[in-house]
């Protein structure tokens, strides 16, 4: 058993990050500074070959705030040897874009006020076992070479496995903050001619991961064959199942990124129109709460209700947003890494269960579907409106699950559409917390999604 | 570097390449036209890649092994790890890549106070067509890579973004324009197109859809349909699949495309980028990839930045009534399999010389399936691609 602690390299450093918040506070209305780490090795295990790199998305450094007459400026950088050669830098870049500002005749946005209430906390995670990579490579390649031989339509089979240190360390005048866990990952995909299957898996936890492999490798070559002998569904509305990551994929892709007040303010999203009306079925709680202790702005996440019994409550803010708005942060200010903006982002945003078997939901459809998601991408839908989500679904009959799979099938029901007609909600429930969530351009950042069952009626084609 | 490289050669590590990367990046984030939020960001890190050679009983491989690395007292520890990390691995045996040409830097200047200046006058506040929200960043990149063979060249490449959030009574439209050096001509051309699609999707119909009515999709769409037929043609699909791309397609790759924000010199193995025909008369000539693919393929791959895809021989005047759809929200394409689907936001509908915007509607479908591409090409971002393309097996859901 493994301690996992914030990086060393913050610790070590949570008293100069104090010296530059304090000599800058000297100078301007406020300041804060948060490093974030992720570090660590990603194993690829190719029909091509193996290689080992850092791991997705590493990155070290460090992001300063100053708020200066209510607005503010972030300075973000890698390397803090010397407190006053930071200090310094922050002025003349501050400095530098306010020259642009005047230049410009830019007008500031209205001025924001910041939380300052008294915090401290630390978090420390448990590993069973640290990482071993030759035990990783073998045990990847092994499983390649047998999926490989698995079945002639199989023609290749990529593993890969991501293990990550991660770490934040905040400092203001009013709070010191640190925060560290593991995050390991593991992606396999599989193909044939015509198909190809990618499904992942990622736990707070180390090598352990490997104990899951052989079931999602499985699940991969099974469908994969599955689709190969798939058929075209006939166009129209049926009764249909959603599985937990389909649900919990519409949670997050369909209905939270307009939740994202910030997105609000920028006017991409009429999300406050609807605060407080009817937006799913009376079955249908929906929340988000992080998976970690305080969010990339300092502020201790709270579990936020989106959704209580189909009725919305309110949506996910940053700090900044929430300060123009007039409200608290939800603490949903993420950042991809020390270098990005902070902006409103999803935790872990899921349906709660309800109280319903999937064998009594199965037993009540005389014709429909069981509905599984086919796509590994994300792409966010604006507006609640329509959608385009490829299924995998297998029919149901006379209250029987049957082997008839039919793919791909085109969702194109609206999120709200979906909700509003929910009429029984599981017990049985999955999380998933490899979901990766790109926001525009920006880098991926992990979140997770999931939920239970949900009994509804969609368009499918 | 030079210390990292000391390091190494103390240590006898024989094979290994550095590669290093300053960032000068600069972000503004407007909501209306009032700054939000100014950002700047400095950088600079280091990552060593270690090569080992194993000697098997009749043959030699390749191992080798990546991670990032800081100049401080774990650096000797962690290039000593990474070292043994490398012979974990038996892949087929390569030579890293030789010393290549250095040629002259672009020249790299900032455009932004341009460009919000553009965005500042282009919407007049009290006019019924509003800015919502504007974000631009603009970034500016130094990579200098060294390895063992001798290889010792640096290139700067400057790339940038601006999204903007458009409103007309009440119809809100969401623009991304990624660039190079920040074209200001191309700035404006997209702004003026904005603007006429928000107000034709203020005025738009919810669209009814006939079976016989031919579909074309142009604009950025198309970029992202033509880059299912690259990845046919790179380590993704193990260079097998390359007969699916269509007769008489012609795929290149280029090393220089004006205002592309894809235009790095050399690629990540330190080798100068080149333009190369990858496909063309319907034969495979090069593929795209790495330094190492090329170990793979047994064939040469070239660094992909930007691409061109022509061949097409259509032209819109061959269609009497079509619908045209030019905005797509939530659209993907799988460059596994060619599944792509996405839903309508605006199109319109010609028929007769006149023309109906129309929004609302999924379309999806197989790029395995006949695909038809005009002749005219047009440039976007990265890519130049045929202006429009005729998927004559499209399933439209309205």
């Amino acid at each position: 058993m493994a301690h996992i602690e914030c990086c060393r390299y913050f610790q070590d450093r949570m008293d100069d990050m104090a010296m530059v918040v304090e000599k800058l506070t000297q100078k301007y209305d406020d300041c804060s500074i948060i490093g974030k780490d992720r570090h660590g090795t990603h194993v690829t295990v190719s029909p091509l070959e193996t290689k080992i790199e850092p791991c997705a998305f590493e990155s070290r450094g460090f992001c300063v705030r100053i708020l200066d007459k209510g607005h503010f400026f972030e300075y973000a950088f890698n390397q803090l040897n010397d407190v006053d050669e930071v200090v310094t830098s922050v002025i003349e870049n501050y400095q530098a874009m306010q020259a642009i500002r005047h230049e410009l005749g830019v007008l500031d946005a209205d001025p924001v006020c910041f939380d300052q209430s008294l915090n401290y906390e630390s978090s420390e995670a448990e590993i069973q076992q640290p990482l071993n990579l030759e035990k990783v490579i073998s045990e990847l390649q092994k499983i390649k070479d047998e999926v490989m031989g698995r079945h002639g339509l199989i023609t290749g089979c990529e593993l890969q496995l991501d293990y990550s240190h991660c770490s934040s360390s905040f400092v203001s005048n009013y709070k010191q903050l640190s925060q560290g866990y593991i995050e390991t990952q593991v992606d396999v995909e599989v193909y044939t001619y015509h198909q190809a299957v990618h499904k992942q898996l990622c736990l707070k936890q180390g090598i352990e991961i490997l104990d899951e492999l052989h079931a999602l490798v499985d699940a991969c070559c099974q469908e994969v064959l599955e689709l190969e002998d798939a058929k075209q569904i006939a166009r129209g509305t049926y009764d249909v199942i959603c599985d937990p990551y389909l649900t919990g994929r519409m949670c997050h892709e369909s209905f939270g990124h307009d939740a994202l007040m910030d997105q609000c303010l920028k006017g991409q999203s009429e999300a406050l129109s609807y605060i407080g009306k009817q937006v799913a079925s009376p079955l249908v709680t929906m929340v988000d709460v992080g998976s970690y202790l305080f969010d990339d702005e300092g502020n201790v996440d709270e579990m936020t209700y989106l959704i209580k019994e189909g009725i919305f409550m309110q949506g996910l803010y940053d700090q900044a947003t929430a300060s123009r708005m007039g409200v608290t942060s939800t603490g949903n200010g993420r950042r991809s890494n020390y270098a990005s903006k902070a902006s409103a982002r999803m935790a872990n945003t899921y349906i709660e269960k309800g109280n319903t078997s999937l064998k009594t939901m199965i037993a009540s459809i005389s014709e429909g579907y069981l509905l599984e998601n086919l796509e590994n991408n994300t792409e966010t839908v604006k507006s609640w409106q329509e959608q385009a989500i490829l299924c995998k679904a297998r029919r149901i009959h006379d209250g029987e699950l049957t082997d008839e799979i039919y793919a791909p099938v085109l969702l194109s029901s609206s999120v709200l559409e979906l909700l509003r007609q929910v009429d029984m909600v599981s017990e049985e429930f999955s999380l998933y917390h490899h979901y990766s969530c790109a926001l525009g351009d920006s880098d991926g950042m992990k979140v997770g999604i999931g939920g239970p069952y949900l009994k509804t009626k969609a368009r499918l084609g | 570097m030079d210390e990292i490289i000391d390091v190494l050669k103390r240590l006898k590590i024989t094979e290994y390449k550095v590669m290093e990367r300053s960032v000068l990046g600069s972000q503004w984030y407007f909501i209306q036209d009032n700054l939000d939020i100014a950002r700047r960001i400095q950088s600079q890190t280091f990552e060593v890649t270690i090569y080992q050679t194993i000697y098997g009983e009749k043959e030699r491989y390749k191992g080798y092994a990546s991670a990032m690395v800081a100049k401080d007292h774990h650096l000797e520890k962690t290039l000593l790890e990474l070292a043994e990390k490398a012979k974990m691995m038996r892949n087929p045996y390569f030579e890293l890549p030789e010393v290549q040409e250095q040629v002259a830097p672009y020249p790299a200047t900032s455009r932004a106070v341009e460009m919000m200046t553009i965005m500042r006058d282009s919407f007049p506040v009290g006019e019924d067509l509003s800015l919502t929200s504007y974000d631009l960043s603009e970034q500016f990149e130094t990579v200098h890579i060294v390895n063992s063979k001798g290889l010792d060249i640096t290139y700067t490449y400057p790339r940038g973004k601006l999204q903007f959030a458009l409103k007309y009574q009440g119809v809100s439209l969401f623009k991304h324009f990624s660039f190079g050096f920040g074209n200001l001509t191309e700035l404006r051309k997209v702004i003026t197109q904005s603007k006429e699609d928000v107000m034709a999707l203020s005025d738009a119909q919810y669209l009814t859809y006939d079976e016989n009515l031919p579909v074309l999709i142009s604009r950025e769409a198309v970029v992202d349909l033509m880059l299912y037929y690259v990845y046919l043609l790179s380590n993704h699909r193990q260079g097998e699949y390359y007969h699916l791309i269509p007769d008489g397609m012609t795929i290149e790759v280029m090393a220089y495309l004006e205002n592309s924000s894809r235009n790095f010199q050399y690629d990540r193995d330190g080798r100068l980028a080149k333009d190369v025909v990858l496909y063309k008369d319907n034969c495979l000539e090069n593929y795209f990839g790495s330094y190492i693919d090329s170990v793979y393929f047994k064939k040469t791959a070239n660094t992909m930045n930007n691409f061109r895809v022509s061949g097409g021989t259509a032209q819109v005047e061959d269609f009497e009534r079509y619908l045209d759809i030019v905005e797509l929200t939530d659209f993907h394409v799988d460059l596994r399999t060619g599944l792509y689907r996405g839903v309508i936001r605006l199109a319109y509908l010609h028929h007769e010389g006149k023309v109906t915007p129309m929004s609302h509607g999924v379309i999806s479908g197989s790029l395995n399936d006949r695909i038809v591409l005009s002749k005219p090409l047009k440039k976007y971002d990265h890519a130049v691609v045929p202006r429009f393309v005729y998927l004559p097996k499209i399933k439209i859901t309205a």
